[in-house]
């Protein structure tokens, strides 16, 4: 019995040092974000970007009157922020890990992983940008970004002349709504 | 021997000239030529009607709609809401979707519990012709009840519109010289 809870206490710390792992890394991105001059955000994103790699983390540059998305593959999106329609905010919470912490949490006895999922989440913010091409159809491109980090990636647009919504935050606890258009 | 040799080599070519020929059989039934696609589609923003959606799935599940229709290959071409392009397109379907019910989920609850903490979308949508006439109307779900972040669950209502869209029976154009006109219009 005794080696059985050590056993299940060791799968357990196992799971656990990917998710340290993780929350550190992202933890330094935010916190690079948020210091210096230039208006720097890391950023995944996950619908909606028009690049032959559309899954490929990169950062968001927002720099006279443009945003640059550029990711690992250097393949950039420029926007001009005149064409931006609205921003829209959406405060989601994660498992985070993937299909690797979801095969581990499987693997732990007893459910042992169902425990380790009330600790395996993040909570990240979800941006929508929408905007209009040269053709005037809309399109929406949704990025996560660290928690805390939408807000700012919506000020700076803002101090850079964008023109959004109210300012808010839509969360899943309150969903309070935000942006103004329906799309 | 080598009457043996000769047959083997009528047969084994025989075999790789059906092969051939069912080969290009099921490439032409499965694919669809744009003469068998007559109309095109344009999809409209997304409504939803005394329901707290959250505002990024709207635009989640609009982006959804373009890439499953766009997939599906039912339609000539897929145009995005305000797209100028669709202006002079006369053979031009509308798809307008509205959400009726959302219930926001939770990814850990359904990590933990398996059963509870399913995100759940219901939505209309319609499909009309530029002159307003419904050419079909049907209700549809997203949900992700198991695994999967909530996003998942516009992906799934997207691609539930597409497929029955796909299914359904599109109507013949009209001739050529005639339009479609709204019953309204004869009226007045």
């Amino acid at each position: 019995m005794t080696r059985l809870i050590r056993n299940l206490l060791i799968s357990a710390a196992l799971c656990l040092v990917p998710i340290l792992l993780t929350e550190n890394a992202l933890g330094q991105k935010a916190a690079d974000e948020t210091q210096g001059e230039a208006a720097t955000f890391s950023v995944r994103p996950v619908l909606g970007l028009q690049v032959p790699h559309p899954n490929a983390p990169g950062s968001i540059t927002v720099q006279e009157g443009m945003v640059r998305f550029e990711n690992t593959k250097h393949e950039v999106l420029l926007l001009s922020i005149t064409s931006i329609q609205d921003l829209l905010l959406s405060r989601q919470r994660k498992q985070v890990g993937g299909v690797p912490m979801t095969l581990g949490k499987a693997a732990i006895p007893f459910g042992g992983g169902r425990a380790v999922s009330l600790v395996s989440h993040k909570t990240y913010d979800d941006v929508a940008i929408v905007y209009r091409d040269d053709n005037g159809a809309i399109h929406g491109v949704i990025f996560e970004l660290p928690a805390e980090a939408g807000l700012q990636l919506r000020k700076v647009l803002v101090s850079h002349g964008a023109v959004v919504g109210p300012d808010g935050l839509s969360t899943q606890a309150t969903r309070a709504e935000v942006g103004s258009g329906n799309y | 021997m080598a009457i043996t040799n000769s047959r083997w080599l009528q047969v084994s070519s025989m075999v790789i000239l059906l092969a051939v020929q069912s080969l290009a059989a099921s490439q032409k039934s499965g694919s669809t030529s744009s003469e068998e696609r007559p109309w095109s589609i344009q999809v409209a923003q997304v409504d939803s009607v005394d329901v707290n959606l959250d505002p990024v799935f709207r635009v989640a599940i609009y982006e959804n709609l373009m890439a499953e229709l766009s997939k599906s290959r039912a339609f000539k071409a897929v145009y995005r809401s305000g797209d100028r392009s669709a202006d002079g397109e006369k053979d031009l379907l509308i798809l307008k979707v509205t959400v009726r019910k959302f219930q926001a989920g939770s990814e850990t609850k359904r990590a933990v519990t398996t059963v509870a903490g399913a995100t759940k979308i219901t939505a209309d949508f319609r499909l009309e012709t530029n002159a307003g006439q419904s050419v079909k109307e049907d209700v549809v779900h997203g949900n992700v009840r198991f695994v999967g972040s909530n996003m998942k669950a516009t992906r799934n209502l997207a691609h539930g519109v597409a497929t029955k869209i796909k299914a359904s029976k599109l109507p013949e154009l009209p001739a050529t010289g005639m339009a479609l006109v709204k019953p309204t219009d004869i009226l007045h």
